[in-house]
């Protein structure tokens, strides 16, 4: 018998739904579990304990009446803590932005309050999302809960580990280069990056606004859809958002892998990964076989690029949006000290205070790949291998030219690294992102689902599966991975060891 | 190698105020990172467009009206500038600007 905190959401749903639990129920067992391993874990910055029961309750009350609003109405969930939370400290897990109180909610916040969901907490995070491992979180690091010597993946770390251990029925992340997936599948959980423009950037903290993606962490695919029929759509206060939208992710699960056509990009299995890992993704690539899936060998040759343009993009778009930290409007600022220091001095003193290293070195990077003499030798070049990294993906999913219906990868090149083990060496750090970030420049949808486990220091460690589909295809992700998720049926969990007293 | 002139240079652009360790320290960094990037120094690029965004929507415009939605325009100054260093009610205070 499954502890309430251990459910999906499609179970607790149900149970409240027959009144055979109440949402207070839920959100207590939820409490309890974060009161017995958050202190090992450290997946949260602030959990929203108060508010959170008294969600609850109106939530029962609606229940009562028979005014459940959605599936997730009474289901407490946590977010990242790059989303603006109105009225709820929302840091970016960055000094700079210590204390902020956002006067409103980002869109996706919203529409989950809106649908009844519980905010249960904001979870920790590399500052501002830089990062592989949430060691570059100015306040914390978080542990994977299936060996706490290690790291969770970064940069929805907090998030992924909170799924995982079971300290929420789901979560909120974001993607830039890889920061759902990677997470996702060091931590044995459903990660899934929509295709850009599918959901709201609207009130989250900007990272690189074209590669920017928000999605579910959840403990099924199933959960994953559900989350996003909430969340995604048009909204006005993002441009970049595309129609197409809602309403159509959790009707119908199904698909027939049979008859479906996967392309296996070699790049993406040759130097550098796993052995072991390796063999985890090449064995449920098997059952996919086995299950009458057509396996075809592709090419996506310029993938080995895609690194290269990552990391001339990125950081440029990440220096020009954390320009807005000023010092002038809000976050950490010298003024707050002092009042005899010239403007010039302001900026330049508050952001050297106030950002930590991984931002200032993106900052540096970015700059430089920007400025006069640097721009056409690098920026430039990085958004035209962009165009070809781009087209390879459209070329590959084009049916009237022989094209696959889905791509399979690895997810990260090795399991879990330990803590320290990459955190002084950038270069490294940013190789550990090399099969998650050819797809945000491209915009097309990818998920991570659990396929497998390895073992290091006598610890299971868990493998993710990155399965891609075609721009705007997120439907059909969605149901062809919840069909390789129930015939794969993994059902291991981490144990946590409780702290004492 | 990056010099230490082109690290300061880069960091004034950036209006970041750096330890003089950290100068040294991200002359290393950056360069290495930047070497990671001779491997697109030789492709041929020639008539490839750049692609800047990928879904293709350009100039979208509604109706510049003030929306009464109280996610969208919070309560008034207070709430707005709450976290605001120097202010003098609902005006944001800066360094004198331009001397006399």
């Amino acid at each position: 018998m499954k502890q309430l905190n251990e459910l999906t959401i499609i179970e607790a749903s149900d149970l409240l739904d027959k009144k055979e639990i109440t949402s207070l129920d839920l959100v207590k067992s939820v409490l309890e579990k974060i009161n017995q391993v958050e202190g090992k874990i450290k997946a949260y910055l602030l959990i929203n304990k108060d508010e959170a029961l008294k969600s609850a309750q109106q939530a029962d009350e609606r229940i009562q009446q028979g005014k459940r609003l959605s599936k997730v109405d009474g289901i407490p969930i946590s977010i990242k803590d790059l989303l603006c939370t109105k009225g709820m400290e929302t840091t970016a897990a960055s000094n700079i932005l210590k204390g902020f109180v956002p006067a409103y909610n980002a869109t996706v916040v919203q529409r989950l309050l809106d649908a009844g969901a519980i905010i249960i907490g904001k979870t920790n995070l590399d500052a501002f999302a830089h990062g592989s491992s949430t060691e570059n979180s100015d306040f914390q690091t978080t542990r994977n809960p299936w060996d706490v010597e290690r790291i969770p993946g970064g940069s929805s770390g907090g998030s992924a580990a909170s799924v995982a251990s079971d300290m929420c029925i789901a979560s909120i992340g974001t993607d830039t280069g890889g920061s759902i997936r990677q997470p996702a599948s060091l931590c044995g959980v459903v990660g899934l990056k929509p295709s850009y423009g599918r959901v709201s950037r609207y009130g989250v903290i900007a990272m690189a606004s074209s590669l920017d993606v928000i999605g579910p962490i959840t403990k099924t695919v199933e959960d994953a859809a559900i989350i996003m029929n909430i969340i995604s759509g048009e909204d006005k206060l993002d441009s970049t958002t595309i129609k197409e939208s809602g309403e159509i992710f959790d009707q119908d699960l199904t698909f027939k892998i049979e008859g479906s056509l996967i392309g296996i990009p070699e790049e993406y299995f040759a130097e550098g990964i796993d052995q072991d890992v390796k063999k985890v993704i090449e064995n449920a690539i098997e059952k996919i076989k086995q299950a009458g899936g057509e396996v075809v060998s592709i090419s996506l040759p310029s993938t080995k690029y895609a690194l290269s343009v990552y990391y001339i993009i990125q950081p440029a778009e990440v220096s020009s949006n954390l320009l807005r930290f000023d010092g002038i409007r809000y976050g950490h600022s010298v003024l707050r000290e002092r009042d005899d220091l010239s403007l010039e001095d302001v900026y330049s003193i508050s952001r050297g205070e106030g950002f930590g290293g991984e931002a200032k070195r993106r900052i540096m990077l970015g700059t430089y790949v920007l400025s006069a003499g640097y721009y056409d030798a690098y920026y430039k070049k990085a958004l035209q291998i962009r165009t070809l990294v781009k087209n390879e993906f459209d070329k590959s999913f084009d049916k009237s030219d022989g094209g696959v219906d889905f791509i399979i990868t690895p997810v990260s090149p090795t399991p879990a690294f330990k803590v320290g083990e990459k955190s002084q060496d950038p270069v490294q750090m940013y190789l550990s992102d090399i099969y998650t970030v050819p797809i945000n420049p491209a915009g097309v949808p990818a998920i991570s689902i659990p396929v497998g486990f390895v073992e290091r220091d006598q610890k299971k460690l868990p493998v993710g599966m990155q399965i891609i589909a075609p721009f705007k295809a997120d439907e059909e992700l969605l149901r062809f991975s919840c069909e390789v998720e129930k015939m794969l049926d993994i059902k291991d969990k981490p144990e946590v060891i409780e702290d004492e007293g | 190698m990056l010099s230490k002139e082109e690290i300061l240079s880069v960091a004034k652009l950036a209006r970041l105020n750096l330890k003089d360790e950290e100068v040294e320290l991200y002359r290393n960094q950056l360069s290495d990172i930047i070497d990671l990037f001779k491997e697109i120094d030789d492709i041929d690029l020639k008539n490839v467009e750049e692609t800047s965004q990928i879904t293709g929507i350009s100039n979208i415009s509604f109706s510049d009206d003030i929306e009464s939605d109280s996610n969208i325009n919070p309560s008034g100054p207070e709430e707005n500038l709450n976290n605001t260093p120097m202010r003098d009610g609902a005006k944001i205070l800066t360094p004198k600007v331009i001397e006399k």
